[in-house]
This record gives structure tokens, C-alpha cells and sequence, in this order.
């Protein structure tokens, strides 16, 4: 390990310091995606019956709801960071810090979420879905078993996409005082010119955007026939 | 009362620009146990039609009512039980590409409990013939495959009508011929309606027992098949009968023979025990006329014998009329062609 310490001094003496900001990373992202997860499904299945062609095609249901998911989408997350700062304090308390930073991310991710989920069910066989009811299943049954399975394996594939811009978006978080990895390699790396510390940084962000990767590309083809 | 009737139905599709009538003024009962032809060339709204029967499209105007039960207006639980009773074949399939075939045809049996549910699929399988394919994905099947399953998911709900929209247009012949035989045994022992959509006659021709011919959302003409056969009242009918004939093609193919320039040529349609009488040896004995055969076919709709002769006379203009008064006298219509214009 002596290689290690000669390249990267002051990293080398931070092992703890990476183990934290990893597991706060992870937290971020885990807590986020399933939050942001199911309620992004939920809005998406909701723009897809609800829109035109749709199984429950409402157009003012539709028109409102897809409004309000373009709007949250074209604001810019450092923006919303500092816009939803208030909000945030009144539900956790504190506008900085880990558990903070969970709910920019939570709404920054959704609408994102959203769009996804809506593209991967608009991708199945609208002859599926007629078959379905000609079969006489409820709108819940084609929802489950026709949109949300044979959707499920583009679904698994946009989900990882979201994931991983979600990691990034941790990282952003982490420059405004919430913590993670993001936090480590710009107030340590950048701020005190420790260019070995982001560089680690760097790394394990990667390895986490690899085991997403993985498991999400053999989660995909299990889900696939 | 019919099984299946509809009333002055319509169906408009607004456009941003203009109106498309799919379906115009539609009115037809088809009773329990036919095997219902509705034919028409692409575009016709025989798609459109089928759909409005269960539901899956609400006519614009117009009534429909299925099993005495007005269908129109239906919502929620009822209209989902009214299309339980009717099983869809789709031309597409429209077969679930996650779900193996045993999964796409229990996919209606989701309350059964497990071994019924097996017990049913097994049964429908064996019923379209297809029992070892049962943990197979669609895609590995064949076209003739596809459509049986497609058969055995759509008579999963025990539905007293079946729809087959071109059930067999994608398919070779000798296939469309076993899915039809199929279609015909479901007709007889389980006492299936069927409302077979397609653009074939042939097809019709094999099973069907009444058609509708479509054009342009309109039916415009609606009969046994036998009628329809023997007297097609609309052009549209009747190219469809020579279609499935051939009649047009020999006509193309003599057409460009110098020996028929100027020639009579009379095209006769005959029914029934007719069929057996000697027509070309009658008009030799009575007017000493050698006509030679230049066409001629035989076939048997619904079981009777339904024949066309296409023949050339070398005769002038009064034994012409003598042999028509004969033609008429016997029962045996005759259209006189002129070669030049058949061929185009
Ligand atoms: N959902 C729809 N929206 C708009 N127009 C439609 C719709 N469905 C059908 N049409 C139009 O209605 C007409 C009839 O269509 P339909 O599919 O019923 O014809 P078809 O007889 O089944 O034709 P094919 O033999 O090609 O299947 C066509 O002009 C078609 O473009
Ligand atoms: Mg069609």
C-alpha cells in the first residue's frame, strides 16, 4: 500500500471520512428512488390512461398533470435547491445536511421519473391493451398485468438511466452542504487543491454507476421472455 | 329475436380537419349459430364494425344489442361481462410478449384457483391442437400457431360469439384452411356464433353460412352465401365472387386470342341439380351449335352445387336470341362479355 499513500497523501488518511460519504450516497439515492420511484410510476401509469387513446382518457385530468411535470422538469436543479430551500426546512427541520437534501432530490427526480415510466408503457402494443379488454379486465387489471408487465423490461432500463443521473444529482446536493460523496470531492478535493481526494471521490461514484449498470442490465433481461 | 343486431349504426372518427365515416347506417342481425361473413376491401370499417360489437368502439349513432341486451351504453362490470361473452381474434394477435402461451390463455381465468386454471388451459389447448407448446414465448411460434392461440385465449371466458378480424390474412392457405376448419368444428360442437371478418371470399366461400359485403362503411348487400353466390345484386359482390373463381384471370388470359376476336362469348351461372343437366349438349341437339368451353367451374356453397360456364358460339344474332330464350327457360342466368373490356 505504500504506492497508495505516495499518490494519494492526503486521501490515504480519509478512509473513513470515503466510507461515510459512500454509505450517505447510498442512503440519498436509496431513499430517493423509492420515494421518487413509486410516486414517479404512479404519475406515469396516471399520464398514460389518462391520456389521449388512454384506458381512462380524462383531457383536463391530462393537460393539468402533464403541465405541472413539464414545469418541475424545466427548472434547473441548482435553482430548485435553493427555491425549495423553505419548504424543506418546514418538513425536516434543516435545510442542510443528508436527510435535507432528500427532498430537492425527491422532487427533482419525479417529474424526470415520470416521463420515463410514461415513454416505457406508451411502448406497448396498444393491441395488447385492446386485447385485454376485449377479455374483459378492469382498468387496474391492465394496469398490473398488461402496461406494468409487458412494460416492465424498456421500465427497468429508463429506471437505471434515472438512477444514474439521480447519482449525480447527489453529488450536486453534496456541494451545498448535503453530505455524500459529491460533498467530499468538492469542499475537501477542490476547495483545499487535494486532487487525490476527488480523484477517489471520482472512483467510487463510478463504481457505484457500474453496479447500477449491472444490476440493472441483468434485471432487464430476466424481465425480457 | 336476433343473437346479435344492430340498428342504424354509425361510426365517425373527427379528424383535425375533416370527418372520417367508418361506419355508415350499418344494419344487421345475425342469428345464434351462423357463421357470419363480413366482407370488404381495406378500409371498408369491417375492423370498425367488429369493434362496435363489443364495445371496444361506441358507435357514434345507432343501437346494438347482444343476447337481447341493449350494449350501447354500457359501463363498468356489465360491459366488461357483455365482452366476456365475446371472444376476439385479432388480425395482429395482439398476443402478451412476457407471457408464455399456457400464461396468455389463462390471462382471462385470473380468479380461477390454480388446478381449474390449469385444468381449462389444458383443455383449450388440446381444443386448437397446440398442447406442447404450453411453456413456449410467442415469438417462437409460427403465424397459423399465434392465431390458435389467439383462438383458445378468446374462447377462455366460455363466450357464446367469436369474432375473427382477418383471422387468416397473414396466413398461407393450407393454414388458413385447418384455422378455418377449426372455426367451423367450434361452430358445431360448441354451438360458437362467428363473425368472420376478411377480404377473401375463399374464405367465406369455405365456412360462412350469410355475408355482408362492405364498401365504404356501408353494407350493401347482405344475404346467404348461396344468394350472394348465385345472384350478387351489387358489383362489388359479384367481383368478389369472380375474384374467388378466377374468373377474371382466364378472362385475362384469353382475352388476346385472335380466334375469339368477334366471337359470342356468354358467361351462364347455374344452381342446384341444373348443374347435371347437359347445357352443351342440349344447344348442339336443339340448334345444331358446336360451342366449345372456354371456362368452367364448379362449386359446392353451404353444400349445393353452384357452377359458372364461360362458352364461345359461333352463332349470328338470331340463334343468339334463340339460345338465350333456352338459357332463360331453364332457370340459368347469362351475362354476354365482351373480351376487351373483362381483360382490363
Ligand atoms: N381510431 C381511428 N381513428 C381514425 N380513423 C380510423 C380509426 N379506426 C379506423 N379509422 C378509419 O376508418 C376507416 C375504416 O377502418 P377499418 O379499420 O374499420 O377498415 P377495415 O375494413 O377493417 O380495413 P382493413 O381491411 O384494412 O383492416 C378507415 O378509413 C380508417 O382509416
Ligand atoms: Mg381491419
Amino acid at each position: 500500500m505504500q504506492w497508495y499513500e505516495q499518490y494519494f497523501p492526503n486521501a490515504s488518511h480519509m478512509t473513513s471520512q470515503f466510507v461515510q460519504a459512500t454509505q450517505e450516497t447510498l442512503f440519498m439515492t436509496f431513499i430517493t428512488a423509492v420515494i421518487a420511484g413509486i410516486l414517479g410510476i404512479i404519475i406515469g401509469v396516471l399520464l398514460v390512461v389518462t391520456g389521449p387513446g388512454g384506458i381512462a382518457s380524462n383531457r383536463a385530468f391530462y393537460d393539468i398533470l402533464d403541465k405541472i411535470v413539464n414545469l418541475f422538469r424545466s427548472i434547473p436543479f441548482i435553482i430548485l435547491l435553493a427555491v425549495i430551500a423553505p419548504f424543506t426546512r418546514l418538513i425536516v427541520g434543516t435545510s442542510i445536511g443528508t436527510t435535507a437534501s432528500i427532498v430537492p432530490l425527491i422532487i427533482g427526480t419525479i417529474p424526470f421519473y415520470s416521463r420515463q415510466v410514461q415513454d416505457s408503457l406508451l411502448g406497448v402494443d396498444p393491441g395488447m391493451v385492446e386485447a385485454a379488454q376485449a377479455m374483459g379486465s378492469t382498468k387496474i387489471g391492465i394496469v398490473f398485468r398488461v402496461y406494468l408487465k409487458e412494460g416492465l423490461p424498456t421500465l427497468i432500463r429508463q429506471s437505471v438511466v434515472t438512477l444514474i443521473s439521480l447519482i449525480s444529482l447527489t453529488a450536486m446536493v453534496g456541494t451545498v452542504g448535503g453530505g455524500g460523496l459529491g460533498n467530499l470531492a468538492i469542499m475537501v478535493g477542490y476547495n483545499r487543491f487535494e486532487n487525490d481526494v476527488t480523484i477517489i471521490s471520482l472512483i467510487l461514484i463510478l463504481i457505484i454507476v457500474f453496479a447500477i449498470q449491472l444490476i440493472g442490465d441483468l434485471l432487464a433481461r430476466w424481465a425480457e421472455p | 329475436m336476433a343473437l346479435i343486431e344492430l340498428r342504424d349504426v354509425n361510426v365517425d372518427f373527427k379528424q383535425k380537419k375533416h370527418v372520417i365515416h367508418a361506419v355508415r347506417n350499418v344494419s344487421l342481425k345475425i342469428e345464434r349459430g351462423d357463421i357470419y361473413g363480413i366482407i370488404g376491401y381495406s378500409g371498408a370499417g369491417k375492423s370498425t364494425l367488429a369493434r362496435v360489437i363489443n364495445r371496444l368502439q361506441k358507435p357514434t349513432s345507432g343501437k346494438v344489442s347482444v343476447n337481447h341486451q341493449e350494449i350501447t351504453h354500457l359501463s363498468g362490470k356489465k360491459l366488461r361481462d357483455e365482452r366476456k361473452n365475446i371472444g376476439i381474434v385479432f388480425q395482429q394477435f395482439n398476443l402478451m410478449q412476457t407471457k408464455t402461451i399456457a400464461q396468455n390463455v389463462a390471462y382471462p381465468l385470473i380468479f380461477k384457483p390454480n388446478d381449474q386454471k390449469r385444468k381449462e388451459v389444458d383443455r383449450l389447448l388440446k381444443l386448437v391442437g397446440l398442447e406442447d407448446k404450453r411453456s413456449v414465448y410467442p415469438k417462437q411460434l409460427s403465424g397459423g400457431q399465434m392465431q390458435r392461440v389467439a383462438i383458445a385465449r378468446a374462447l377462455a371466458n366460455h363466450p357464446q360469439i367469436l369474432i375473427s378480424d382477418e383471422a387468416t390474412s397473414a396466413l398461407d392457405p393450407k393454414t388458413t384452411q385447418s384455422i378455418l376448419k377449426l372455426l367451423k368444428k367450434l361452430n358445431q360442437t360448441l354451438n360458437l356464433t362467428i363473425v368472420l371478418i376478411t377480404h377473401e371470399m375463399d374464405a367465406i366461400k369455405s365456412i360462412c353460412n350469410k355475408v355482408a359485403v362492405m364498401d365504404d362503411g356501408k353494407v350493401v348487400e347482405n344475404d346467404s352465401l348461396l344468394n350472394v353466390f348465385t345472384h350478387p345484386k351489387t358489383n362489388l359482390s359479384r367481383s368478389f365472387v369472380d375474384e374467388s373463381i378466377h374468373l377474371k384471370s382466364s378472362f385475362q388470359k384469353v382475352a388476346d386470342w385472335p380466334a375469339l376476336k368477334d366471337k359470342n362469348i356468354l358467361e351462364l351461372r347455374y344452381v342446384g341439380d341444373k348443374t347435371s343437366k347437359p347445357i352443351i349438349i342440349d344447344l348442339y341437339q336443339k340448334y345444331q351449335i358446336a360451342s366449345s368451353i372456354l371456362f368452367g367451374n364448379i362449386e359446392f356453397i353451404q353444400n349445393v352445387p353452384v357452377g359458372h360456364l364461360v362458352i364461345e358460339l359461333p352463332a349470328d344474332q338470331a340463334s343468339l336470341s334463340k339460345i338465350k330464350d333456352y338459357l332463360s327457360h331453364r332457370g340459368i342466368s347469362f351475362n354476354q362479355i365482351d373480351l376487351d373490356q373483362e381483360a382490363v
